[in-house]
């Protein structure tokens, strides 16, 4: 129990970090996904099960927060965290960068392509306006800006475990 | 090597705890917003402050080079430990001028931190830490610094609303020209961040740099509110109506505090 509300404080820290200081950044810092990056490294990388939740819960606070891309951001996080489940536990090695790296793009391609899908059925019946090319370049810069984060995030893995260990221990 | 394991008891506990924390977020949507909403304000600073730090740069690739000596020669008359007192300056000139425009329009307002910012290229939306119980409703106009309208209220909770830029490709606002016809309009966001009045009759004389303010057509939205400058006029020879291309007055990511004009006495 103390280690979920952990991880609910956590992901709060990290949501704040995301919409609040990187989203005011300028070009192309704006674009760094922060949450896909921890949630990938800690559920891949240091096997913190939990953190596969923050990219699902990611979607839910834009979609609360109505500052989404779309209107039903969960659907696609949620679409986007089993692909990442997947190809974490079947797909790419937990144990190389490359791993890590194929992971996160993987999750961040499957949110572009729901988004375009959920844009396109919001276009045909509501309207709406199709801004494919803005959602591709926030994903494509994304997956970029992700690769140097992860590099960094990547000797830290043991360090975070333990931390883990000290601060919440089994 | 697997720190927690976790089985599918405890996978199945996460998932309920998760359901019922979004849930509650359904049931009361204020609460996301105030649970950022004390440190919220005091990073979008950090990284407006940052952004507005390197607005230069990323523009000055738009800047002509006499232009760049001048600001070059500008620059060098700076001292670099009045940083500190430029920053106040400013806020404090910030300040002033919302208060001018305020005691100009005589209109009832919120003035209102933003909380968070949308992930585009060109931010179309924001969340503001002013709500219902600041008297705030849906559709309330945003403006910034001296009455430049920002966008428009789309979404109210108790303590935060989300603000739909007039940028925003889904966003229409009701303008006229400040020119010889008072030309009126409807001027629509687009995905390149500037905005497009389509339909305007063949006769009617626009030219670049023509103001565009808000038309006072729509309920909520008092007429006069500066809107940006007519940046080009298109004219396809098959159509007979003429479009302008509008540059917003203001870089939307410039912004880290807004004042919400409150419907009441409008």
């Amino acid at each position: 129990m103390i280690r979920f509300f952990a991880s609910i404080l956590a992901f709060i820290l990290l949501i704040v970090l995301q919409v609040s200081f990187i989203n005011s950044l300028p070009q192309p810092f704006c674009m760094i996904p922060l949450i896909f990056v921890c949630s990938v490294f800690l559920f891949q990388y240091v096997s913190v099960s939990g953190a596969i939740w923050w990219v699902v819960l990611e979607g839910a606070f834009l979609d609360l927060l109505g500052i989404g891309a779309i209107p039903i951001e969960t659907v696609a996080y949620s679409i986007s965290a089993i692909c990442i489940f997947l190809a974490s536990r079947h797909l790419f090695s937990n144990h190389s960068y490359y791993g890590l790296a194929a992971t996160t793009i993987l999750g961040l391609i499957t949110v572009a392509i729901v988004e375009m899908v959920i844009a396109i059925f919001f276009v045909m019946f509501f309207s709406n306006v199709l801004d494919s090319i803005g959602i591709f370049t926030v994903r494509l810069f994304g997956a970029m800006l992700s690769l140097p984060i992860l590099l960094l995030l990547f000797p830290l893995a043991n360090p975070t475990r333990r931390l883990i260990q000290l601060l919440l221990p089994i | 090597m697997r720190v927690f394991p976790m089985g599918k008891r405890r996978r199945l506990l996460s998932f309920y705890f998760v359901a019922l924390i979004f849930l509650i977020f359904v049931i009361f949507p204020g609460l996301a917003a105030l649970f950022i909403s004390p440190v919220a304000g005091f990073f979008t600073r950090i990284g407006t402050g940052i952004y507005n730090s390197t607005y230069w740069f990323n523009n000055s690739q738009e800047i002509t080079p006499s232009e760049l000596k001048e600001i070059s020669e500008t620059l060098e008359h700076l001292a670099l430990d009045r940083v500190e007192f430029e920053r106040l300056k400013k806020e404090n000139n910030e300040l002033k001028q919302m208060v001018g425009f305020i005691e100009r329009t005589e209109s009832p307002f919120v003035s209102a931190k933003i909380l968070a910012k949308s992930l585009e290229n060109t931010v179309s939306r924001f969340v503001v830490n002013a709500g219902s119980v600041q008297g705030v409703k849906i559709n309330d106009p945003v403006v910034a610094d001296q009455g430049v309208l920002v966008g428009k209220v789309v979404k109210v909770t108790s303590n935060s609303s989300t603000v739909v830029t007039i940028s925003d490709p889904d966003h229409a606002t009701a303008v006229s020209l400040v020119n010889e016809h008072q030309t009126i309009g409807i001027a629509r966001g687009t995905q390149s961040g500037l905005l497009s009045i389509s339909f305007i009759p063949l006769d009617e004389s626009i030219s670049i740099n023509d103001i565009v303010v808000t038309s006072g057509l729509e309920a909520s939205v008092p007429s006069g509110l500066i809107v940006g400058i007519v940046n080009a006029v298109e004219q396809d020879e098959a159509s007979l109506f003429k479009s302008a291309v509008v540059e917003p007055l203001i870089d939307m990511r410039l912004l880290s505090s807004v004042i919400i004009l409150t419907q009441e006495i409008l």
